[in-house]
């Protein structure tokens, strides 16, 4: 009897052995993307010489060569790790909400080397005829951009550069692909199918309101200060003001910035000149208040260039618009053998102006013109698209 | 590696300004080697040397004034134009300067001050103080040792 129980028990110890490795073999990839982020990051094996050739590459400056192909062989796992990671739905980055604006982040410019080499192996393929690889490169870098910039001031702003340069990578892909109308229409599937994951300025502010409030206590803001306002003699009234500060002071700095970014976020809902001129007002508003009223004092510390985000974001969405009508351009083209002589209703628009693009041929192409000028330039921004012949 | 007589005649051409903190701080590394030695040596050793140091002041100041010599071969090295570029804080001061760099704060400020290039810029060079070279010179071991016994010297005075 003793026999057949102890029979039964390690049947069932071995089954579950059995049922159990193929779970731990299916770890990969995990189910957080940052996982692999930071482990590209540190594997990456990116010199000052290959930063150059990407860079160059990037800028246009060179075309894909053997130096380049070198480089890309010696990072394909990371190539392949990194497009794994942009699949995952989930991605947290592991910050600690506790230590406010002092919260230390990735190292950034790795993940511009990281999209650089993807860029290039994009546009590698693309020489070879492979358009769908190339483009779904592409898709990789997006989705990666979208990952970054939910976080932090500084992760947003980086996933807006993540994502110029997949705008970049695909316009150059579009200049060079036949007019083939099914990898077009795959690639404005693709394209709708990032806004499953919507590229969003508001987490990035719904967060800066809370490490703003975090910061604002007595054992944190002296660091925040010292290491986030260059040497000036503001800082230095700041920094008497926290010495001398008692809990009224730091009370009342936390109400000034509570209304403060409540402001922000309505500003970032206005259409853009009106968003424009709130923002600048905004953006000078809390050190002119810090003269005379010392609620404001911490406000003008922790705030960062929020019209500049402003800008650069409207900018990335408005260039993310122009190829997405630019898709639909090419897709007439691959249809009915020429590019159209007007734009087709329900395009996306020129963010700017809230009209859709002004559309005009070229000699070479089209381009799509913005109707309203970027205030911060002075000039409104067009986009080029060239046509292969 | 110099020879004895390169090292003679460093020594001789260099100029050495010893003040009594570095007269004093020499007195304490020796003593803390004493101490060391303490430890681990025999109890006959023990007791030559404290036969031969304890009762003999020219000992003493002989084994001093070495000490200085040694110091300043040290120094003389360190102060040598150097092949290899040491990088510029020390290790210790490189880590926690670093560490700042990469705080949002911090990146908030450069991007305030130079856009997202300036953003990417702090990142590579906050990086680029951590990475420790895998064969440090003879100037750089020298260099990070006195460093080491500065910090021991504050810690125990």
């Amino acid at each position: 009897m003793r026999t057949i129980e102890k029979g039964i028990l390690t049947k069932t110890l071995l089954l579950t052995a059995i049922l159990m490795a193929p779970s731990s073999a299916r770890a990969y990839p995990p189910d957080n993307a940052a996982v692999l982020y930071y482990k590209a990051c540190l594997l990456c094996t990116v010199d000052d010489r290959m930063t150059g050739i990407l860079s160059d590459l990037y800028k246009g400056s060179v075309e894909p060569n053997e130096q380049v192909r070198e480089i890309l062989e010696k990072n394909r796992p990371i190539i392949d790790m990194v497009l794994d990671a942009s699949e995952i739905d989930h991605c947290d980055w592991g910050y600690d909400s506790s230590q406010g604006i002092e919260v230390l982040t990735p190292p950034f410019h790795k993940f511009r080397q990281l999209s650089w080499l993807i860029a290039a192996d994009a546009w590698m393929r693309a020489r070879q005829g492979d358009y769908e690889t190339a483009l779904s490169r592409c898709m990789g870098i997006y989705r990666m951009g979208r990952h970054l910039s939910n976080g932090p001031t500084l992760n947003y702003i980086v996933g807006v550069g993540i994502s110029a340069v997949g705008h970049k990578c695909v316009t150059r892909i579009l200049w060079n692909l036949p007019p083939d109308a099914e990898t077009l229409t795959r690639l404005k599937t693709e394209l709708s199918k990032l806004d499953e994951r919507p590229f969003s300025i508001k987490p990035m502010l719904r967060w800066k309101r809370e490490a703003g409030i975090v910061s604002m206590s007595p054992d944190k803001i002296d660091e925040v200060v010292k290491s986030g306002l260059d040497d000036c003699p503001f800082k230095e009234k700041a920094l008497a003001r926290i010495r001398a500060a008692d809990e009224q002071f730091f009370a009342g700095n936390v109400e000034y910035w509570k209304r403060y970014m409540d402001q922000i976020q309505a500003a970032f809902e206005l259409p853009y000149p009106e968003a424009y001129a709130r923002l600048q007002q905004l953006d000078e508003q809390p050190s002119q208040d810090s003269d005379q009223n010392t609620d404001a004092t911490l406000t003008a510390c922790v705030a960062p260039a929020f019209l500049r985000i402003y800008a650069l974001d409207l900018r990335l969405r408005t260039e993310s618009n122009a190829i997405r009508t630019a898709v639909s351009i090419y897709l007439v083209r691959a249809t009915a053998g020429s590019l159209p002589e007007t734009l087709a209703e329900g395009l996306p628009g020129d963010l700017f102006s809230g009209k859709p693009f002004q559309y005009a041929k070229t000699t070479d192409g089209f381009v799509l013109r913005c109707q309203t000028k970027d205030l911060d330039k002075n000039q409104p921004y067009e986009y080029q698209f060239k046509v292969a012949k | 590696m110099r020879s004895l007589k390169d090292i003679k005649r460093l020594i001789q051409r260099a100029e050495i300004h010893a003040t009594p903190e570095v007269n004093q701080a020499v007195l304490e590394s020796l003593r803390k080697e004493l101490a060391g030695l303490d430890k681990g040596t025999s109890a006959v050793w023990k007791a030559s040397r404290e036969g031969i140091l304890g009762n003999n002041r020219m000992a003493r100041w002989g084994l001093a004034a070495a000490a200085v010599v040694l110091v300043t071969t040290g120094l003389v090295f360190l102060h040598q134009p150097s092949r290899q570029t040491i990088p510029g804080p020390t290790r210790v001061l490189g880590t926690q300067a670093s560490v700042q760099m990469l705080t949002e704060a911090s990146l908030e400020a450069a991007f305030r001050r130079g856009g997202i290039e300036a953003v990417y810029d702090q990142c590579g060079r906050a990086l680029q103080m951590e990475r420790k070279p895998m064969n440090p010179s003879v100037q750089q071991l020298l260099a990070e040792s006195f460093d080491n016994d500065k910090n021991a010297g504050g810690e125990n005075p």
